[in-house]
């Protein structure tokens, strides 16, 4: 993992190789040599050569797909980019930023509670256009009443350097400031590819900063009128292009992640629906958009808030972090009011100044714009922009859509206080490795993070360096270096916080977990049978038995809706060809009904619901575990085909003992497991009542079960011979110390049920008590011999196929009462 | 003129719905040409919760929570009331349109700066697409309040009304295309033509007396609440026009309260969970006394 190397190597280093642009100021490099403030850290930087600087990109990639650092663009998932070489800011420049960013924040948070206060400021100091023309400015929220005068917990800045060397602020973030995880991220991942640097160069750490912030909001949680309560992270979910982010914080910061779906608001208060039943709320740390947080009084038709949420949160019943209607400052057109309003609201001069920008609300600055509308660039003044969207080219890029001079000039002139013209600036530029293996410069743009904490607003020490390169944007993790020692090694400073407890688990969340545990189970039968099923084909079973296992094997298929009826009746005809011709549909073709990529589809879709509560290894597992059949597409023969489901049995089971051995044996994982014995046992019943519930028995068919039901071994230990239906219907029903066994499953259920919340009952046993205990009584009086040997004059097994059913209906009827009694809504899984 | 009013509203849901929250725009206000004398509001299923309270505008806004499991959701409102707006107004009297539209954007006094909330495109009214529908009545210098008349008699002669063809989400420049459209369709494309001269409109919602009295004609627009709009002007302060009958209202129109489009105002609006499939039935009765 270590990089470093202090022996010089002259060869293609930084110092030869580097070029920065004539004109726009650099922020390694001046007049070819490196700016005073890299010091020895970039000394130590600017020798090194290209394959130190190669390896270290390489590694700096592996570890951002390790931790799955993700974010979805156009509905695909993409890895978030990350370049090798960290921005050191000057220290003395990071005073200065320090000192005005807090300023800002204090400036910015006194002017939203006056909007959503006395509105003093309409008096004089703003055009009314400014706010009431302004889609952020949210009426409903007047009046809003929060804890100490915080409106804004968060903000972000994204800061530009034009060539005279001044910082500039190009944007205010109030809203819902996103990037800090990715921030945090790229610390955790660069100090581990640069340790010694790192740790030589008493770069600031971050921990102190979350602490502060997160106590801070916990602080104010508890001075809302609910007192004490439950502190969540309300997400858009996974459809969210940065819902990795979310999960991550969540983790981090302690706070279980939630969905609209998973509030209710009564009685004037927020409740988390939990496993336990309603929990009060006291913070909400908001991910997803103001309009969105209450469709009774804000956006009609949205699905992310909860309804009641506004008027509960201004009636100061729960903090809601940023305050819901903060975006009202998040825009171009107020940036040339600030220093106005620093000086009426604060009484100081604004100390940084923004980039120059001119509202075309206002009639000189409208006529300037005009005059010089070629010059500028034009933008939309009340347009948010996503984080992933504010590089150097979207602050530097008129964003107006329309096609021509002539037509830009009609739209400002109807619309004028729609249009803001900003000063264009050519913007410093940073080393970052390209993807020819050369250092290059590019523009790039800073973004700090200032958040209040219990002793006023402190801005991380830390950020975002966004560089715009040709191929797209790459962050750097942005340096500081500090005077203070640190005692605490970066490791317990870094680590990602497991204050999580089970006791205030979603009802959506256990549903989802209880859903995963059954799909992951539901695929692994799949896999297994698949699997069985070419074994046959490409003759790894007795050739004499091959017709009869391909008969019963595509029947088996078709009844557990792995395969339609019309393919397993046109394999069974045709054998081996047949299936082989049509393998890969069955297999992976996405329209196909009976594909397992379906299988795998539903059980991905359901990990990344429950993300935040899987260990990273876990996660990333499932990530590969979704890539295994795009991988292996253009193979096409059987002894593939085995190869692949092999390495998806190898996936699942890995898995399985991640979540063994690292989830939290709360309610939760036992929601899981009882999906997963929820399933095994409905799965070993049908394959039961597929193979032998009929005469007459064929060894070929009791190998296929046992094979199926993962218990070969098992039994060949056992037994020490060929299976009869005797020996194998002992195994898998019966004996409880088979871990297949549906005896076992039932066991392990009752030992589930016996400890979980809302399992009261009104004499003795709980309703799903009941059906177990009695389910289990059936199976273990079942006298093998009667259900092999009492054969009906059709030739059916009565009793085994009685047993079968019983149990089966057993097993379903739990599935019911769990859902009526944990998950307390319409549940989306089938 | 006193009014007996009753307003039932009748939900009625394919399956049963388990929770209900309703935010109802139902109580008249009372202001200078309106006194509210009494209101009872009852609702079947009752709530479980019940708060009345002012909004930003100064409407009366009621907020009630179900959380009985129902099919059928009434809301009925009964209320007496004096309006008395009978006014003479010299429409030729008003400033020219222009120095309205240049006052609001420094407002001088708070009368001023309480009427530029309605300058600006709203939730529900976008105003880039209606310049120059609205042009052809704001010519230059013509008198504020004569324009904003005008521009009611021709959406009451270039527009048919005609339920089925819009919803409350309907977007103006759609209505202008449709040419066709009920009471707050005509309401949402006059506050356009308005603001996108820079002048302050807003949305009133309402009752209209439609029993003909004698020897007067039958006022078309609603067996339900009706809608119009309101324009604000120095000296005169907000003068109402309503675009689907072509009249100033006076004493038959009965203000529930107003807002910057239907949004803001609009009698009912809730989030419900379940219920499937829900048809509204509506029955409003306007009765001098």
């Amino acid at each position: 993992m270590t990089q470093e190397s202090n022996k010089p190597d002259p060869e293609n280093s930084i110092a030869d190789t580097y070029q920065s642009v004539s004109g726009v100021y650099d922020e390694f490099m001046t007049n070819g040599k490196l700016r005073a403030h890299w010091g020895s850290i970039g000394e130590t930087l600017l020798h090194q050569g290209q394959n130190w600087a190669a390896n270290l990109n390489t590694n700096v990639r592996r570890l951002l797909e390790e931790n799955a650092v993700t974010y979805l663009a156009d509905g695909t998932r993409r890895p978030w980019q990350l370049d090798g070489l960290p921005f050191l800011l000057n220290p003395d420049e990071w005073q200065t930023l320090e000192t005005g960013l807090i300023q800002r924040a204090q400036l910015l948070n006194a002017i939203v509670a006056d909007l959503y206060g006395p509105q003093t400021l309409l008096h004089g100091n703003l055009p009314p256009a400014l706010i009431f023309a302004n889609p952020d400015y949210l009426l409903p929220s007047c009046g809003y009443q929060t804890p100490e005068g915080v409106y804004l917990h968060l903000l972000a800045f994204d800061l530009g350097r034009s060539p005279d060397g001044q910082w500039r602020v190009l944007s205010n973030r109030t809203e819902a400031p996103s990037g800090l995880g990715f921030a945090l991220e790229n610390r955790l991942i660069m100090a581990r590819c640069l340790p010694e640097l790192f740790d030589r160069s008493s770069v600031s750490r971050l921990a102190h900063f979350f602490r502060s912030f997160s106590d801070n909001l916990q602080r104010l949680g508890a001075l809302s009128t609910a007192g004490d309560g439950l502190a969540v992270i309300l997400s858009g979910g996974p459809e969210d292009a940065i819902y990795s982010e979310h999960t991550f914080l969540g983790r981090y910061l302690g706070f279980p992640v939630v969905e609209g779906a998973d509030l209710t608001v009564r009685d004037d208060r927020l409740y988390l629906k939990t496993l336990e039943g309603l929990k009060i709320i006291n913070l909400l740390t908001r991910q997803i958009e103001s309009a969105d947080c209450d469709p009774l009084e804000l956006r009609p038709r949205s699905r992310q808030g909860a309804p009641g949420l506004l008027r509960t949160a201004s009636n100061g019943h729960v903090v809601v972090a940023n305050a819901i209607g903060s975006g009202v400052v998040e825009n171009d057109a107020i940036m040339s009011f600030l220093p106005g309003l620093c000086l009426s609201l604060l009484g100081e001069e604004l100390a940084l100044p923004s980039l120059a920008t001119w509202w075309c609300g206002q009639a000189k600055e409208y006529a300037y714009v005009q005059n010089h509308i070629d010059t500028l660039v034009l933008r939309k003044a009340f347009v948010r922009r996503p984080l992933l969207e504010s590089s150097v080219h979207t602050y530097m890029a008129t964003d107006v859509d329309v096609l021509d001079m002539v037509q830009l000039e009609r739209a400002v002139n109807l619309l004028p206080y729609d249009y803001v013209g900003r000063e264009p600036v050519a913007l410093s530029t940073v080393p970052y490795w390209n993807e020819h293996g050369q250092w290059e410069a590019a523009p790039m743009t800073l973004r700090l993070y200032v958040a209040a904490t219990e002793h006023g607003y402190q801005v991380m020490p830390g950020g975002l360096a966004r560089v715009s390169t040709p191929t797209g944007d790459i962050s750097k993790d942005v340096w500081i270096r500090s005077n203070e020692s640190f005692l605490t090694s970066v490791a317990s400073n870094l680590s990602v916080a497991t204050r999580r407890s089970d006791r205030d688990l979603p009802s959506r969340t256990a549903d989802d977990l209880f859903w995963l545990g059954r799909y992951l189970e539901r695929s692994e039968g799949a896999v297994r049978l698949y699997r069985t099923l070419f074994r046959y084909i490409g003759g790894g079973g007795d050739a004499s038995e091959q017709p009869v296992a391909l008969d019963i094997l595509t029947r088996l298929l078709g009844s557990m809706d792995y395969l339609s009826a019309q393919r397993a009746r046109r394999a069974a005809a045709a054998g081996q060809q047949a299936v082989e011709r049509e393998l890969w549909n069955i297999l992976f073709g996405p329209e196909s009904k009976d594909g397992l990529a379906k299988v795998l589809a539903n059980v991905y879709r359901t990990a990344n619901h429950v993300r935040e509560r899987l260990s990273r290894d876990a996660w990333r597992l499932f990530e590969k575990l979704s890539e295994v059949p795009q991988l292996r597409w253009r193979v096409h023969s059987v002894a593939d085909a085995t190869i692949l489901l092999d390495d998806l049995i190898e996936k699942l089971s890995a898995i399985n003992g991640q979540i063994h051995e690292n989830m939290t044996r709360g309610h939760g994982w036992r929601l899981l497991d009882l999906g997963r014995r929820l399933e095994r046992s409905r799965f070993v019943i049908q394959v039961i009542g597929d193979l032998c519930t009929r005469e007459p028995q064929q060894l070929g068919a009791l190998n296929l079960l046992l094979d199926a039901c993962d218990s070969s071994i098992t039994h060949r230990a056992r037994y020490r011979a060929n299976p009869t239906l005797n020996t194998v219907l002992d195994l898998l029903l019966v004996d409880n110390s088979n871990p297949r066994a549906v005896i076992h499953q039932i066991e392990i259920m009752q030992e589930h049920m016996s400890v979980m919340p809302l399992e009261h009952a009104e004499k003795g046993l709980s309703e799903s008590g009941r059906i177990l205990l009695t389910a289990h009584t059936d199976l273990a009086l079942a006298e093998i011999d009667k259900l092999v040997d009492v054969i009906s004059k059709r030739g059916l097994r009565t009793h085994l196929a009685r047993l079968l059913k019983r149990t089966e209906q057993a097993v379903n009827m739990l599935s019911q009462v769990i859902t009526r009694t944990y998950f307390d809504h319409t549940s989306r899984h089938s | 003129m006193r009014y007996q009013i009753s307003h039932t509203t009748r939900f009625c849901y394919e399956q049963p719905v388990a929770t209900s929250y309703q935010l109802l725009h139902l109580t008249p206000r009372s202001f200078d040409k309106q006194q509210v004398l009494s209101t009872k509001l009852s609702i079947e299923p009752v709530p479980v919760s019940f708060q009345q309270r002012t909004d930003y505008f100064g409407n009366t806004v009621t907020d009630i929570v179900i959380q009985e499991r129902h099919e059928e959701l009434i809301i009925t409102n009964l209320v007496q009331v004096d309006v008395n707006a009978d006014q003479e107004i010299l429409l030729e009297l008003s400033p020219p349109w222009e120095s309205i539209a240049e006052s609001m954007l420094n407002p001088l006094d708070d009368d001023a700066l309480d009427a530029s909330k309605f300058c600006f495109p709203s939730p529900r009214i976008s105003i880039d697409m209606v310049g120059e529908y609205a042009r052809v009545s704001f010519t230059r210098g013509k008198p504020l309040l004569r324009a904003a008349m005008e521009i009611t008699r021709r959406i009451f002669e270039d527009f048919e009304y005609q339920g089925g063809v819009t919803d409350v989400y309907t977007p103006v420049p759609h209505i202008l295309g449709a040419r066709a459209g009920v009471c707050q369709d005509f309401a949402h494309l006059a506050i356009a033509c308005l603001r996108s001269c820079g002048l302050p409109a807003r949305y009133v919602s309402g009752y209209l007396l439609t029993r003909p009295r004698d020897g007067q004609p039958r006022l078309t627009g609603a067996d339900a609440s009706h809608a119009w709009f309101s324009v604000w002007c120095p000296e005169f302060g907000w003068v109402d026009f309503d675009p689907t009958n072509n009249l100033r209202p006076q004493n038959e129109h009965i203000t529930i309260g107003w807002g910057r489009d239907y949004g803001d105002v609009s009698p009912t609006r809730g989030y419900i969970r379940g219920g499937g499939t829900q048809t509204l039935h509506v029955a409003v009765d306007v009765r001098p006394i």
